[in-house]
């Protein structure tokens, strides 16, 4: 138990502070550590771990956009304000259930090397989940969530693999900024998404939105669309579902970043890039091939007309979530992107009528 | 002396092309009217472009459950389907070859089966590359067809929003004629070729 108890504190601890503060994932050849023996953590060791967790969790979440000053509304006053994420009113500090712990623990097991391999800082050292292993996962906490996605992003950026990302779909942060990873049905995503509403996680998310829309504008090499039909297939299910459950519940503030990356969309290099795709396709299999980047198109049309609803509200009668949509509209100029888009459609697919 | 041996083999070597390809399009109607009413008015008016309910054996299972199809032809000679259920236009051509194609070959040897031998070897190749020429030319069958349609989109469209055009004119004059009396209606073209239709209504 001894040996146990110190590979925790100066194994398991130094790896946890170095996955959520540095992005660096580690792995040497040293025992695993069990799951169900609370012996093998002392208190010490646990104490020091849930300060890292929480430092962790915060210090990503301001390096990764919390620093930067953003409009936002508050939903309980119906205000809009500006600032960074520290700022925003009624923001609660994140909370961690047990599983948090065992989460780790189950990351650390997974990246340990089998003795007598050397110690070593790998780059590419991506978790080895055995099959039967469930990753916990609890939507009720907002600090379980949050830190669940920030595992998922420090695990993505060393090992690119998709083998083990299915286990991360259950995180509504991890459907959203990774929507093509994840084959999820409509009725299979909105429970989980619409936790991301709740008080305790919703003040997040206008910061949260950088990092999407930079992990989004990857799916858009040469600001096309990708090539990948099933990709575009996954994005738009997410993406549908998610925008529907953000108008039904009146926060039109949070469809910003969807105006934000269609913004990045070149319709002419896309629609050269759909004709090299295409090449010298039959007619129908064209058509086959353009589905899927018609109808996540369709996606942005649809925004188009949802702010097309929102402007025809009276001034009097629109809210801070109204005026901060369609000021984001205005900056990016969404009506000539709304055009761009609706000619890439037509190149694609045209219409009568 | 020794004396050598001939033998000459010939064969046909024979394919099949079926070549076919389709494009849809979706059909987006302005409310105006009713979308019934609509549909009405865009059924006369293909009617009176010659389309027609497909008939006999031009109908797959599909077309003859379903009473809302209207076919006709396009100048390219494809068929076109208009779907009033499914708001969907689809123009399809397809076509049949047979192409043939003659090898013989001639074996030479010391004795029969020694040329026998090289005519049959030689045969074997030549229907190979045979095959392989028709493979080719059966491609090239299906890209001239599905060029044809290709390049009948613009005309095939054109035709289209004329028909659209018809069926909306006549849906404003009913439109106008419930919001008052008609006084004037004025049919043309602006200088720049463009439909244009007037409406007076007095109220």
């Amino acid at each position: 138990m001894e040996a146990l108890q110190r590979i925790a504190r100066f194994v398991w601890v130094p790896f946890v502070a170095r996955l959520l503060l540095e992005g660096r994932v580690t792995n040497s050849p040293h025992s695993v550590l069990p799951l169900d023996e609370p012996e093998a953590l002392t208190s010490d060791t646990v104490a020091d771990v849930r300060e890292i967790i929480r430092r962790g969790v915060w210090a990503y979440l301001v390096r990764h956009g919390g620093w930067r000053r953003t409009r936002f509304v508050d939903p309980r006053t119906d205000r809009a304000g500006e600032g960074r994420l520290w700022q925003a009113p009624h923001l609660e500090p994140p909370t961690f259930s047990p599983g948090s712990i065992r989460l780790l623990l189950l990351l650390f097991n997974a990246t340990r090397t089998p003795a007598p391999a050397p110690a070593t800082m790998m780059p590419n050292a991506g978790p080895r989940f055995q099959p039967a292993v469930d990753l916990p996962f609890d939507l009720s906490k907002s600090g379980d969530v949050l830190l669940h996605h920030i595992v998922f992003r420090r695990l993505r950026d060393v090992n690119r693999n998709d083998d083990w990302t299915a286990r991360f779909a259950a995180n509504p942060l991890n459907l959203l900024s990774h929507p093509h990873l994840f084959d999820v049905e409509t009725a299979a995503a909105r429970e989980p998404l619409a936790r991301l509403l709740d008080d305790d996680l919703h003040p997040f998310l206008p910061w949260l939105a950088h990092d999407q829309v930079r992990a989004w504008s990857r799916l858009m090499p040469n600001h096309s669309l990708s090539s990948d039909g099933v990709l575009n297939q996954r994005q738009r299910q997410v993406w549908k579902t998610w925008t529907r459950l953000l108008v039904k519940a009146g926060r039109y503030d949070m469809l910003v970043p969807f105006v934000a990356f269609w913004s990045r969309l070149d319709p002419d290099s896309a629609l050269r890039d759909f004709e090299r795709l295409a090449g010298d396709c039959r007619l129908e299999e064209r058509s086959e091939l353009a589905r899927p980047w018609v109808e996540l198109l369709e996606l942005g049309t649809w925004l188009h007309k949802t702010s097309g609803r929102v402007r025809a509200l009276h001034p009097v009668d629109r809210e801070a979530v109204h005026q901060l949509f369609l000021t984001a509209c205005g900056e990016y100029d969404f009506d000539r992107v709304a055009a761009g888009i609706e000619r890439l459609i037509q190149g694609l697919r045209p219409s009568l009528g | 002396m020794s004396q050598m041996y001939q033998v000459r083999l010939a064969s046909s070597v024979t394919r099949s092309v079926q070549a076919g390809d389709a494009v849809s399009y979706p059909l987006r109607l302005t409310g105006i009217l009713p979308e019934e009413d609509l549909l009405e008015l865009l059924r006369q008016a293909l009617q009176r472009r010659g389309f027609v309910a497909p008939e006999g054996s031009q109908r797959s299972t599909a077309e003859e459950e379903n009473p809302q199809l209207l076919t006709g032809q396009g100048s390219a000679g494809e068929r076109i389907v208009v779907d009033l259920d499914a708001m969907t236009v689809t123009a399809s051509l397809a076509e049949e070859a047979d192409l043939a194609t003659e090898v013989d070959v001639v074996g030479m040897g010391y004795s029969r089966k020694q040329a026998a031998e090289e005519a049959r070897q030689d045969l074997e190749e030549r229907r190979r590359q045979a095959e392989a020429r028709l493979a080719r030319e059966g491609k090239m069958v299906q890209k001239e067809l599905t060029r044809r349609l290709a390049d009948s989109d613009e005309e095939r469209r054109g035709q289209l929003h004329e028909v659209l055009q018809e069926v909306y004119a006549e849906a404003l004059k009913r439109k106008a004629g419930e919001l008052g009396d008609v006084m004037e209606v004025r049919e043309g073209t602006t200088p720049d070729g463009q439909y244009e239709l007037v409406i007076k209504v007095a109220q």
